[in-house]
């Protein structure tokens, strides 16, 4: 694809083109897709009903769509950089099943009310990381493996609540909210459930932009980020909880969105080569097209609504597979 | 940058314990500016936890003065802005330019949220020419051999500028020639305003590039060469409190310079 440009400028200006027609097509097929049929036509003649389905419906799921991809990708390239590992992702901290076990406690003992699970699964998210960090801290010689391994002691426990929460929820209506829950939808997103992943999205991804140069010196040893004039552990801890309070935000609202935080920071990797600040934002971009199209794919292939997540994998895996060949056959020769 | 006047770093009384094991016992020593001084002795002596304490990366007792700064008490971004560390094996392990990797030196010069400014990567294009990097400013680092690897730390260390330089270790990856090439590379940065603490295992190597060498075992300082000064037998009877099986003899190259070489007997 990039056979003759050399010029590293000519690739973001490349990129940066291509993301912006895809966005642009995504979006605007996303807004078009689904049950009434809507069109350009019906909304620039002031359709009522078209313009009803578009301001309450679909504008804010196709909205949805692209900050919750490109905050779960954002999000999932930050963990990955700070735990210097590639299959990095909020589960390594516990925080997705902290959400789930949180959704799951609303639904059986408080309400199966979007808002109230919401909350509580916004809640179980940051407790998760809360008691992760906490756990690391208190183990001495702490290191971004001992956060690692605390994230997996508390996803086990979370996984755990919520097996307990299963078996006490009703089976004919909670278990499915439970289940469906966990599985993922924008189906039921409104301007009002829009606003809260929207501005903690837009204030993490600025922060955490700003702050890009620290989190890659991050990403090399703690004794040489440390000779590098970084305070790892405050730094560490703030932008953890920034990426965790991205994800929360968005999962309070969608379920759980697998794959895209794993995927979409390594197709921006393959596509540029490169770890800077223009690569980060690729990835957000490149989660925003995945979580688009699996939407639209969600609501279109069958009559019923089908979970998002089945399409975020097999949207994103073999686009990632096909990059990855291409890669290493470059690299072969 | 270095704007210290006298950088004379010293250690006093440093120890380091982990649990009951104390690995560093009370260590003090002293170096001048323009100083190259190596650490040797055998694997667990100490050195790294020494190079580690004078980095406050580990709980220690004692303090490390350089000039008249007190090295523990201050922050982490002044405390780098003072001190250049090469670590073995570079811990970096994503794909970044030779330029990025030597741009991260003036981080203790940076506001948290500022940028590198135009004359800064001027300045890292300098560096990487210094070291025999040239044309290389945008290669992934990844992809260097390790010797490559470690001259492009050497590089940012060059645009840190701090008046300590601490290596631990720095030629443990290379081979034969870019182990000589890195040392001399090092020999060349220390200069007048600059001290300079390294670990290494060869004291071959350290009686070859530094002014001095500090005999490290069990956690102390077992003794102390001034390598201009001292004589072949006083370095042969100091090497052999921490080597046993070791001698150090005097071969002459064929451009006439004398050179010191250890024999494993």
């Amino acid at each position: 694809m990039f056979k003759n440009i050399n010029n590293y400028r000519n690739k973001i200006i490349l990129l940066s083109v291509m993301w912006a027609l895809l966005l642009i097509a995504v979006f605007t097929w996303s807004v078009l897709t689904g049950q009434y049929p809507l069109t350009l036509k019906g909304l620039l003649s002031g359709d009522t009903m078209s313009i009803m389905v578009f301001k309450r419906l679909r504008l804010p799921r196709a909205i949805m769509g692209i900050i919750g991809g490109f905050g779960l990708s954002i999000s999932g390239y930050v963990y990955q950089m700070i735990f210097k590992n590639p299959l990095a992702s909020p589960d390594v901290v516990g925080v997705s099943s902290g959400a789930s076990a949180g959704a799951a406690f609303a639904i059986v003992a408080v309400s199966s009310l979007t808002p109230v699970v919401s909350i509580s699964a916004f809640a179980g998210g940051i407790i998760a990381l809360v008691i992760t960090l906490l756990v690391a801290y208190l183990v001495p010689g702490r290191n971004s493996y001992t956060i690692v391994l605390a994230g997996i002691a508390i996803h086990s426990v979370a996984q755990t609540i919520l097996m307990f929460l299963k078996l006490a929820a009703d089976p004919e209506k909670q278990l499915a909210s439970i289940e469906y829950w966990i599985m993922g939808s924008l189906n039921g997103v409104s301007k009002d459930s829009l606003a809260i992943p929207f501005f903690v999205t837009c204030a993490g991804f600025i922060i955490m932009t700003l702050l890009y140069r620290q989190i890659l010196i991050l990403s090399i040893s703690e004794d040489e980020a440390a000779a590098l004039g970084v305070n790892v552990t405050i730094l560490r801890f703030t932008i953890l909880m920034i990426a965790t309070l991205i994800v929360s935000s968005i999962i309070c609202v969608t379920g759980l969105i697998s794959f895209i935080g794993l995927i979409a920071p390594h197709i921006a990797r393959l596509l540029t080569k490169r770890n800077d600040r223009f690569t980060y934002i690729s990835s957000g971009l490149a989660g925003a097209i995945i979580m688009t199209l699996a939407d639209i794919f969600a609501r279109s292939v069958s009559s019923s609504e089908l979970p998002v997540s089945i399409f975020t994998s097999l949207l994103g895996a073999p686009l990632l597979i096909i990059l990855l060949i291409k890669a290493n056959k470059k690299e072969v020769s | 940058m270095s704007d210290l006047f006298n950088p004379n770093f010293s250690v006093s009384d440093i120890s380091v314990h982990y649990g009951s094991k104390c690995a560093v016992h009370n260590v003090s020593f002293n170096i001048q500016p323009g100083q190259l001084t190596a650490i040797i002795g055998n694997n667990g002596c100490g050195k790294t936890s020494l190079i580690r304490a004078v980095m406050n990366l580990v709980k220690h007792s004692g303090k490390c003065m350089l000039g008249e700064l007190h090295l523990e008490n201050m922050s982490v971004k002044k405390r780098a802005g003072m001190i250049s560390y090469i670590p073995q094996r570079t811990g970096i392990s994503v794909s970044m330019t030779v330029r990025e990797v030597c741009l991260l030196g003036f981080n203790p010069q940076l506001h948290m949220l500022e940028s590198y400014t135009s004359d800064m990567r001027h300045r890292a294009d300098k560096a990487i020419d210094s070291v025999g990097l040239a044309g290389l400013y945008d290669t992934d680092f990844l992809t260097l051999s390790e010797g490559q690897k470690q001259l492009c730390i050497l590089a940012r260390t060059l645009i840190e500028d701090s008046a300590l330089l601490l290596l631990d270790e720095p030629d443990s990856a290379l081979d034969f020639s870019n182990r000589h090439m890195l040392m001399q590379h090092i020999r060349n940065i220390v200069s007048d305003n600059k001290c300079a603490l390294m670990c290494i295992h060869s004291p071959e190597l350290a009686l070859e590039y530094c002014d001095r060498i500090l005999l490290m075992k069990d956690g102390r300082i077992a003794s102390d060469i001034d390598v201009h000064t001292a004589s072949l037998s006083e370095i042969n009877e100091k090497m052999s409190l921490i080597y046993d099986n070791i001698n150090v003899t005097e071969c002459t190259d064929s451009n006439g310079k004398v050179h010191r070489i250890v024999l494993a007997l």
